[in-house]
């Protein structure tokens, strides 16, 4: 039997042990995923923990059916998408749309290590890093984002161009525009 | 331009996709903290349910014991008789009263029936000269030979008391009747005839008793006696000098309740609140709230003015704690640039934290508004998702709760007068806190660091109004007080106490 099998088993009965050990399988990819959603450091470290508890407290509804790190994931998203909905918003007031020429080429985008990734990804406007992380890494339609987070697909649709955006900006911003490369 | 923003994504995935970080271990704690909480909470919640069906159980078999248990009658001790068919005449209806409990009554002439020696002669005229309001009582008649019993007729009088028979009206030198027969048909209800009397219900007490059916006009027969069902006793008290009163009584009480606290502690400024102006007490910012109570109860009365009480109750107390702002971090800035706004906030209680879908919510306390509004301004002014509010927060304490109170009834009548005391153990099912402004409420966390579990003492008094035998309407204010401080691990201690005005009903078997 899969060793994950027997895991997820002893969670179902409730030992610490089994729980304590799926936590450490899982906790640093999922903690990289609650990175992409949060604000910041402090915000992802509640959204794993909140994510793990839900996982441990509804693991007799994993069915067996697809993997169990996919199931994991969707915890933590959803868990993210209900902190980031009981916030209070206070939109941004001026948003700059870059120009097509000033678009970044992508050997800038290779200088950046992925943590420096992670942190632009975190200084978007929570509703537009929740559709990119959802769109472009999760690879979810814009159907099932729009439902997910309550509004319509076109909606969807235009954050994800702002959030494109915003990003290639502070790209262009924190490594000095394509001239440095030509 | 669709091929570049596709880079933009692809970049990201890539990079992100399966990007793994070490999280901090108080994740760990906080996940094992939360899960060891639900453990503790399933079995108490299991131990609530047993103790609840325990007393369902308790309470539904007591009552289907009842329904088996045939209606008490009195026994009339007529010494030996003849078999009904032997008897053609003279036949009476009887029950056995408690011989103290015989009414008054004056002697007049009594017709004779037939004893167990005279059934043989057939000489039996019967009792025909019964009136209402009349009794028989069967006595010995020396004259009539060994054996020989006739009917002694006596008029009762009303009691003075309703429900009470006065025995001393006697007639002077009259023998006590061995037994009272009363007039009526047997198989009825209750009924009062002229008088003052009632019937009651028949049952045979030995076999060959003769009842005589005494409709009037018609011939005496004998007739099979039925049980029937209980109507009140003829000799029903609710007053002193009863012997018979029910022993169990379940029942249910609800009360509207305000809840406080009382605060002390070895170090004075403690007392005052932290961070702020040390002249700001905690008394002067935390007010009480209105609330419920509400429960069911068993009780068994060993002896007739005393009875224990237990059951099972739900409680919510709280408090408020007024000029509280919140602030919800949805930017960048970080929490060390604005010191007046905490993730936590301590009050008399404990630790007030925001937790759940609001854990990102800060909270201060904003006596000084001029600090705040300063640092909810930098707060806003760095990040364009924050926000501020200021309104009150709303404690919550809620409690099961099992009493063991003691009752007495100093005044034991219809409507009685009871004094009630005891201590009851008090296990702590929730904590929420809400935030309220403009009437509206929220909730955004709960107060940690509470005991689990917290001991009362209770005092009382009321009235109770006994609709019937075994129905009874209770009004009973009552003042409980948490003889322990509710906080683990703080130097103030915090005594909540509540006030509420209980009204309930049981009902006694």
């Amino acid at each position: 039997m899969d060793p994950l099998d027997n895991i997820i088993k002893g969670c179902l009965k409730g030992d610490r042990k089994s729980q304590e050990q799926l936590y450490r399988i899982f906790s640093k990819r999922m903690f990289g995923l609650c990175l992409q959603y949060a604000n910041n450091y402090d915000d992802a470290s509640d959204i794993l923990q909140d994510g793990f508890i839900k996982v441990f407290r509804k693991m007799e509804q994993y069915s067996g059916k697809g993997s169990f790190e996919g199931w994991v994931r969707r915890i933590m998203i959803n868990t993210a998408l209900e902190r980031y909905r009981s916030q209070f918003h206070l939109y941004p007031i001026t948003e700059n749309t870059l120009a097509g020429e000033d678009m970044v080429h992508e050997e800038v985008f290779e200088k950046l290590s992925a943590k420096d990734l992670m942190k632009l990804v975190q200084t978007l406007p929570p509703r537009y890093r929740m559709v990119f992380n959802m769109y472009a890494i999760e690879g979810y339609p814009h159907k099932e984002i729009a439902d997910m987070l309550g509004i319509t697909i076109g909606t969807s649709k235009s954050n994800l161009s702002r959030a494109r955006e915003i990003l290639q900006r502070k790209v262009k911003e924190y490594y000095h525009s394509n001239e440095n490369i030509s | 331009m669709g091929g570049k923003k596709n880079i933009t994504d692809r970049v990201f995935r890539d990079s992100l996709g399966n990007y793994q970080e070490s999280p901090p271990e108080s994740v760990w704690a906080g996940i094992e903290g939360t899960l060891a909480n639900d453990r503790r909470k399933s079995r108490m919640a299991w131990i609530g349910r047993i103790a609840a069906a325990a007393v369902i159980l308790i309470a539904a078999g007591t009552i289907w014991i009842l329904f088996q248990r045939t209606p008490e009658t009195g026994v009339v001790s007529t010494g030996p008789l003849t078999e009904p068919a032997q008897q053609e005449s003279a036949q009476q209806e009887s029950a056995q009263p408690e011989p103290a409990d015989e009414a008054a009554n004056t002697e007049s002439p009594a017709p004779s029936v037939p004893g167990p020696g005279d059934a043989a002669s057939g000489d039996s005229p019967g009792v025909t000269d019964q009136e209402p309001g009349q009794i028989a009582s069967q006595e010995t008649d020396p004259s009539a030979g060994s054996g020989a019993q006739t009917l002694a007729m006596h008029t009762l009088e009303p009691a003075a008391e309703p429900g009470v028979l006065t025995p001393d009206a006697q007639p002077p030198g009259a023998e006590k009747p061995e037994g009272i027969i009363v007039t009526g048909q047997p198989g009825q209800d209750l009924q009062q005839i002229p008088g003052g009397l009632y019937t009651i219900p028949v049952s045979s007490p030995e076999p060959g008793l003769i009842i005589a059916d005494r409709s009037a006009g018609e011939d005496p027969e004998a007739t099979e006696l039925t049980e029937t069902g209980e109507g009140i006793d003829v000799f029903e008290e609710f007053g002193e000098g009863s012997e018979d009163y029910n022993r169990w009584a379940v029942g249910g009480q609800m009360a509207p309740l305000y809840s406080y606290r009382n605060i002390s502690s070895s170090q004075g400024n403690a007392l005052y609140t932290a961070q702020r102006q040390s002249s700001q007490s905690y008394n002067d910012i935390e007010n009480g709230i209105v609330s419920y109570s509400g429960g069911v109860n068993l009780n068994y009365s060993p002896v007739k003015r005393l009875s224990l009480q237990s059951g099972l109750y739900y409680s919510r107390l709280g408090m408020t704690v007024q000029n509280t702002w919140i602030a919800a971090s949805g930017g960048q800035y970080e929490r060390v640039n604005f010191p007046s706004l905490e993730v936590a906030m301590s009050n008399s209680s404990g630790d007030i934290q925001a937790g759940g879908e609001k854990s990102n919510t800060v909270l201060a306390n904003a006596w000084s508004t001029n600090e705040i509004l300063s640092d909810a301004s930098g707060a806003v002014a760095g990040d364009a998702t924050t926000e501020t509010k200021k309104g009150d927060l709303l404690q919550h304490f809620d409690y099961i709760e099992v009493p063991m109170i003691l009752r007495y009834k100093v005044v034991d009548r219809r409507l009685g007068f009871n004094l009630l005391g005891g201590i009851s153990t008090n296990f702590l099912v929730g904590s929420n806190v809400y935030f309220e402004e403009n009437g509206d409420k929220e909730l955004i966390g709960s107060t940690s660091d509470l005991k689990q579990v917290n001991y009362s003492s209770v005092l009382g008094m009321g009235l109770q109004y006994s609709i019937s035998r075994r129905l009874n309407l209770m009004m009973e204010p009552v003042f409980r007080y948490y003889l322990n401080s509710i906080n683990e691990g703080s130097i103030i201690d915090s005594h909540p106490y509540s006030l509420g005005f209980f009204t309930g009903i049981s009902y006694s078997f």
